[in-house]
């Protein structure tokens, strides 16, 4: 009997091990895919991943028996190629992408492997509606506003499920060298005007190099730099577009439609587009086109375009630099300000860590400017003075509206311009993703509940040197550096505008609606503007007539194709 | 312990091996019989196998209406009911019987339709999501062989397709298709063929190239040999579709022309090939050897030309790899023009060249220029839309079937055809729906509709880049589908190899491309009808004005109607016209004309027979050896027709043309109050209403004055504006519900063209462009069809029609529009039955 049994045991083994061989396709390498086990998947961009690993790290300790582990990856869109693999191919339960994926949310059902499922990603919003480890505020009420409202409230009016949580708050816009800021004296503007101001200012300084190789040569200072490689501008051009228009009427446009709700290629014409245009014209042209239409070389260039051929490695370390930077036979120049974005002390941090805790360099985050032309909104937009009252109306409103409002203004103009004030980009709309055939489901759901609280988010802003999770959290105990510090400045308030990405919406990620980064025929706005050659220069208002027509053109098909028409 | 274990790893091992003991299988049960039901939706109508369709149990006959030398398809659908579980079921049929005439059995083709697993929606076609949809057509005698006779989900289809011969006797035959259920029970569906008295031709007479890839071939067949590809080639051909390539095989430049001049001979013989490409190896490319070789292949392939088979005539260039889909590409755009001036070159020299050596003066002249013309006419298919900066009529346009949709768009594309020679369209992932499309996902319809249109819009030929893309990422194809391309884009063949069957197997798709090319034979057929017509009748008698109507009625710029039984209505009609065209009464129907709610017919008659329409008799007018009349309805019913019976002694004839559903003039502005319903969107329109006396025309209408909002000083002001006359569709008399076509009659006193958009607006602020038109000078009339089949969300939820101007020049934005001066008279209304 013994040996029977034995014998029907082995039968039954080897049955067993075929049929599972035969549900694989081929021998591949073992992976480890059990409920216990959570495998991440996460995107690794400047921010790095050493966050993620000490939040795990910490994760497991806490609970025994549970084990993560995180493969990087450089591709920002890596689960719109692995998602359609299935669970025979695609073990990854936690995806930490660097983007989100409404184009496959919102398709609906899925097959996968011959198992049917509701979506491709698995549902959140009972994460949504509970509390991070050890703590009683809901996770959709620690989340930044915009973010919980954009991920999770609005599909929840809309009785639509949400599918993804955001990993990343922070922040983009324009950082500018403090060091240089305060030798020099400048004042840090909070217009666009003023911002103009600022750069003839810093063109006329003549700097000398204090690199020990250079000490003494010339050193010329623009007044911007950026890499073409990874330009940045696009945040800033959106951002100044949103400050005139209104944030209300950015996710409308996104949408195709205006603030009527009217699906009209008419957004595409909107003045807030134009005047956004007009400003970095000013920042990035070498070149103008005069009355009679002639292409002519501008006397004052505040940018040095020939350096934005370089890649962004390279740029941002001679910004950092400032006028510690080298200067070769050629020459050299540094630059006073850059679009970048949170991640770029910890992106620098291997060349830059002892200059930056020695003082020789220091760089903040600087709140966009206001962009001027919104005084034609304002009731002083008849004035003489009417950007500086302008900046006085922003300074106070900066300074917590303290004191008395400025004479000039009235309710509509503090409102105007306060939400202009709070318009901010976040650094990016990365989100975490669980596929819908993940075997460790509920394992997931309960990390991301953990890295919600208030000690995940502490692990995870020191590993990151600056990069916070979008929650509001008290970070006091938590050394951050002076370029930390300035950027809670510029997003730290509950009331700030998060600018969330626009392709949550078919009319976005169809292609329907141009970008600023890509007006058809003309290519990129800002390496068009940015020419070396005069008859390559185009009028920021010919593109902006191309622009709306390219939108016009072929709209009925735009909303057929996304599925409203 | 030990005998727990026993039975817990025999529970296991049986779990494994997928042995059920707890489940009964209620057809073991002797005493059940099967209970199923059968249904016959249209061959263009796709039944998904887990769908309940609720309101489709017709008494199921197998129903063809066809002509001879054709081949037509039906399908029938089985569908258990009371969770009756079909193990196996069989198909017999007989041979169709019509007095002495037989169509036999052997004619008759049975298939099992086979389903794929579509995972993830990807046409905009909400009628099918995830599930199972039917496509491959196996072989019944395999399916039974394969064991796959049964049926796994709610519905099994069978899709049955009869052939009739040339000399198949025109009448109606009947026949049985048996259906045998789990050996119990024998279900009778009774077969009807009507068979028309016309044969369509053993030619075809659309061009099209679908291609075959070889790698594909390997990847499912396993097998890439010249052989495979033949068979492959072959059963494109039952289909009438031509392969791109002759399959020449690798080898020396001159190896390579003699195997492809072979080969051109035996396609250019072949009735069912229209077109083929050259070979690519020495041939495509822009540089000298590239233009030097093709001159040397032209030539060779000129010299092996006969009067009887000129190689050229079905010659085509088609550098896919070069300049396919340039407008996605900058590198490909920037090839377009050198590989037509290359292509022109080499064209030029080769007639250049065998001028020089004498060769056309060893030919009959006639030949000779035919044969001159056929090499500098070789179309060069460019799979792209227009371009202004491509050489004009340099390119043999081959756009996507969405280019085809607006007048203007077509008038281009016909002034390209008009230089080059050929036009040409595909579809691939896309257009989607609502246009065509070979998507599984979608309507068979519209892939049947296409070579209606294309005879409409003069499209010579149709390109398709994959036949047997078979999807490379599911374990077996005949699954689950790969949305990656749309689902089922790329390939319309499945392997046979999973079968046993060397050579592919068909599908749904095929069959319903094939009917399309064969109903494109209907229309030759007419063609060549009503020229021996026009001596007749001593008048030009248009095919296609008689067509138009009918034609209409299937397809609004390339939108078409997705109602099954209209369109094989409007089939019977065309056919009743080619059938009209020999019979001895040699009645032609010129095409109805509609005015207001008036719809008036014109046709001619052998003067032999009397006439009576609607039940009225009445007279014509001689006209050649023949008769005209004319006759007037009102369009005051929800159906309405002309019933014309002509009658020659005891002899009598009916023809029954549809005319429509109800017409009614919605708004008729010689009246006041109508006249108020229109509001401009500005203070620089003037709206007025005119009498009979003060203007150019005879009647009393409104009067629009449209002026131009624009300041050169200022071109973004008013960027966005654009001048409107606007109607609230509360204010006139709409159906929604109903509305199928709507007529404007609208003239234009601008003294030079202008362009109108019509547009239907929602409630939720979208607008629906519907129409686009440049009114001529004087009367026009805006035909805007389809409405029915745009995709409202319940027609009602129209609030507006808009008539929309240009504000600027070209809309450009740089010129003011000088004023715009229109009278509108009437809008018409008309509803769908």
């Amino acid at each position: 009997m013994k040996n029977f049994v034995k014998k029907i045991t082995c039968i039954a083994m080897a049955i067993l091990i075929a049929s599972a061989c035969g549900t694989f396709t081929g021998c591949r390498k073992k992976v480890v895919n059990t409920p216990e086990h959570l495998q991440i998947k996460m995107y690794k961009a400047g921010n790095g991943t050493q966050s993620i690993k000490d939040v795990a790290k910490r994760f497991e300790q806490l609970n025994p028996g549970k084990t993560i582990s995180i493969e990087e990856n450089r591709e920002p869109r890596i689960v719109e190629d692995e998602i359609a693999n299935g669970p025979s191919l695609n073990t990854v339960d936690l995806y930490l992408a660097g983007g989100s994926f409404f184009n496959i949310s919102n398709k609906g059902t899925r097959v996968f492997d011959g198992v049917t499922y509701d979506n491709a990603f698995v549902s959140l919003d009972d994460v949504w509606e509970s509390t991070p480890y050890g703590e009683t505020t809901p996770i959709k009420d620690k989340v930044y506003t915009a973010f919980a409202d954009y991920y999770y409230n609005s599909e929840k009016e809309a009785n639509r499920h949400s599918y993804y949580m955001p990993w990343i708050g922070d922040w983009a816009g324009l950082v500018y060298n403090s060091k240089m800021f305060d030798n020099y004296g400048w004042t840090v503007p909070v217009t666009t005007d003023e911002m103009f101001e600022l750069c003839e200012q810093i063109i006329s300084v003549t700097a000398k190099s204090t690199n020990p190789n250079s000490k003494g040569k010339d050193i010329k200072i623009s007044p911007f730099t950026y890499s073409r490689e990874d330009s940045y501008w696009g945040t800033i051009l959106d951002e100044w577009w949103i400050q005139y228009d209104g944030i209300e009427s950015y996710y409308l446009f996104a949408q195709g439609k205006n603030l009527d709700g009217e699906y009209t290629p008419d957004i595409v014409a909107s003045q807030g587009i134009l005047e956004s245009m007009r400003v970095i014209d000013k920042v990035l042209g070498t070149y103008y086109i005069d009355d009679n239409g002639s292409v002519k070389a501008r006397t004052n260039v505040y940018t040095d375009n020939t350096l934005s051929f370089r890649n962004y490695t390279s740029i941002q370390s001679t910004f950092l630099y400032g006028e510690k930077a080298r200067v070769n036979e050629a020459g050299a120049t540094t630059a006073a300000i850059m679009p970048n974005g949170g991640w770029l002390e910890n992106e620098m941090i291997t060349n830059f860590e002892s200059e930056i805790s020695s003082g020789n360099v220091a760089f903040k985050a600087m709140k966009t400017p206001v962009i001027s032309a919104i005084v034609k909104k304002t009731s002083f937009k008849d004035a003489e003075d009417k950007d500086l009252k302008l900046r006085e109306l922003i300074r106070w409103i900066d300074g917590g509206k303290v004191g008395e409002r400025p004479s000039f203004a009235n309710d509509n103009d503090e409102l105007i311009v306060t939400n202009a004030r709070n318009v901010v980009t976040p650094q990016s709309t990365a989100v975490m993703i669980i596929p819908s055939y993940s075997s460790s489901i509920d394992l997931a759901k309960d990390f991301i509940k953990f890295l919600y609280s208030d000690e995940a988010a502490k692990i995870f802003i020191s590993a990151t040197k600056g990069i916070e999770l979008p929650v509001y959290c008290d970070y006091t105990g938590v050394t951050l550096s002076e370029f930390q510090k300035s950027k809670f400045e510029v997003t730290g308030r509950k009331d700030i505008d998060f600018v969330m990405s626009p392709h949550k919406y078919p009319m976005t990620y169809m292609g329907a609606l141009p970008t600023f980064n890509n007006i058809n025929e003309y290519g990129s706005l800002t390496a068009n503007l940015a020419v070396s050659n005069p008859s390559d220069y185009r009028k920021v208002e010919d593109m902006f007539l191309l622009n709306y027509k390219t939108a016009s053109n072929g709209w009925q098909q735009k909303l057929k194709d996304a599925g409203i028409l | 312990m030990r005998k727990r274990l026993f039975l817990i790893i025999l529970s296991l091992v049986l779990a494994v091996s997928g042995v059920s003991c707890n489940a009964t299988d209620k057809s073991e049960q002797t005493n059940v019989q099967p209970t199923v039901s059968f249904w016959t939706p249209y061959s263009t109508e796709k039944i998904m196998r887990d769908v309940t369709y609720s309101n489709r149990q017709d008494a199921p006959v197998l129903k063809y209406e066809m002509a001879k030398n054709e081949v037509e398809g039906a399908q029938f659908i089985i569908t258990p009911l009371s969770n009756y579980k079909v193990k196996s079921f069989n198909v017999k049929v007989s041979d169709l019987i019509c007095g002495d005439n037989v169509i036999s059995k052997n004619n008759i083709s049975v298939y099992l339709e086979k389903y794929v697993r579509i995972t993830e929606q990807i046409n905009r076609n909400n009628a099918y999501g995830v599930g199972f949809v039917p496509d491959p057509l196996l072989p019944f005698d395999k399916a039974v062989e394969y064991n796959e006779n049964k049926i796994e989900g709610v519905n099994q289809g069978i899709y049955v397709t009869v052939k009739t011969e040339k000399d198949t006797v025109a009448g109606t035959y009947v026949g049985t298709c048996k259906v045998d259920i789990d050996g119990k029970k024998e279900f009778n569906i009774p077969i009807k063929v009507i068979v028309w008295d016309f044969a369509i031709s053993d030619e075809v007479h659309t061009k099209s190239l679908f291609d075959i890839w070889g790698g594909y071939m390997m990847n499912y067949e396993l097998e890439n040999t010249p052989e495979m590809y033949d068979l492959y080639e072959a059963a494109l051909n039952e289909y009438n579709l031509s392969a791109t390539s002759l399959n020449v095989q690798d080898g020396t430049m001159d190896e390579v022309i003699e195997e492809f001049i072979d080969k051109a001979i035996v396609a250019t013989n072949n009735p069912k090939v229209t077109a083929y490409d050259i070979p690519t190896t020495y041939f495509e490319g822009i540089n000298n050897d590239a233009l030097t070789n093709r001159v040397k292949l032209f030539k060779a392939v000129a010299k092996a030309s006969t009067e009887d088979c000129c190689l050229f005539d079905k010659m085509v260039l088609y550098f896919g790899t070069m300049i396919d889909e340039p407008q996605l590409d900058d590198d490909r755009k920037a090839l377009v023009n050198p590989v037509i001036n290359s292509v022109e070159l080499s064209k030029v020299q080769t007639v250049e060249e065998l001028e020089e050596e004498g060769f056309f003066n060893t030919l009959d002249k006639d030949y000779a220029e035919h044969l001159k013309e056929r090499i500098l006419k070789i179309p060069n298919i460019l799979t792209g839309p227009y371009e202004e900066e491509y050489v004009d009529g340099g390119a043999t346009y081959c756009p996507l079937f969405d280019e085809f949709s607006t007048e203007e768009k077509r008038a281009v594309y016909a002034d390209q055809q008009q230089k080059n020679g050929e036009l040409w369209w595909y579809g691939c992932t896309g257009p989607c729906y609502p246009f065509p499309t070979y998507h599984l996902d979608d309507h068979l319809l519209g892939a049947r509709v296409l070579n209606w249109m294309m005879y409409d819009y003069n499209i010579d030929g149709n390109l398709y880049w994959c036949v047997n893309e078979v999807d490379t990422h599911s374990s077996s194809i005949y699954d689950e589908v790969n949305p990656e391309h749309m689902n089922g884009d790329g390939y319309l063949f499945y392997p046979g190899i999973n079968y046993g069957i060397r050579g592919p197997i068909g599908s749904m798709r095929l069959q319903t491309i094939r009917d399309g090319i064969e109903d494109y034979e209907y229309i030759y057929e007419l063609e060549k009808l009503t020229k021996g017509l026009s001596e007749y009748y001593g008048e030009e008698i248009s095919a296609k004005a008689m067509l138009q109507s009918t034609l209409d009625k299937m397809y609004s710029n390339v939108y078409y109607s997705v109602d099954n039984a209209n369109f094989y209505s409007a089939r019977s009609e065309i056919a009743d016209m080619i059938s009209s065209c020999t019979a001895e009464e040699k009645f032609v129907s010129k095409g109805i004309e509609y005015i207001g709610e008036n719809a008036t017919i014109n046709f001619n008659v052998n003067k032999d027979y009397t006439v009576s329409v609607n039940g009225q008799t009445i007279s014509g007018t001689t006209c050649g050896q023949g008769k005209t009349y004319s006759y007037t309805i009102k369009m005051d019913k929800a159906e309405n027709f002309f019933s014309i019976v002509l009658n020659k002694g005891a002899e009598s004839k009916t023809y029954t043309i549809d005319a429509g559903g109800r017409a009614v003039i919605v708004a008729d502005f010689a009246k006041e109050t109508d006249v108020a319903t229109v509001k401009g969107n500005g203070e620089n329109i003037i709206i007025s209403q005119v009498n009979a006396e003060s203007w150019a025309g005879t009647e009393d209408v409104l009067k629009a004055e449209i002026n131009s909002v624009f300041d050169p000083e200022n071109p973004l002001d008013n960027i966005t504006y654009r001048p409107e006359l606007t109607i609230k569709t509360a204010d006139i008399d709409f159906d929604m519900n109903k509305l199928s076509s709507i007529k404007v009659r609208i003239y234009n006193e601008s003294g030079r063209e202008i362009k109108v958009r019509f547009i239907m607006r929602t409630n939720t602020g979208l607008e629906n462009e519907m129409l686009v038109m440049n009114l001529k000078s004087g009367w026009n009339t805006l035909n805007i069809d389809g409405i029915a089949e745009e995709n409202w969300s319940g027609l009602n939820s129209i609030t507006r029609i808009i008539f929309r101007f240009d504000n600027t020049e070209n809309n450009e934005n740089k010129v003011a529009m000088p004023k715009q001066v229109v009278y509108l008279s009437q809008i018409l209304a008309q509803y769908t039955r």
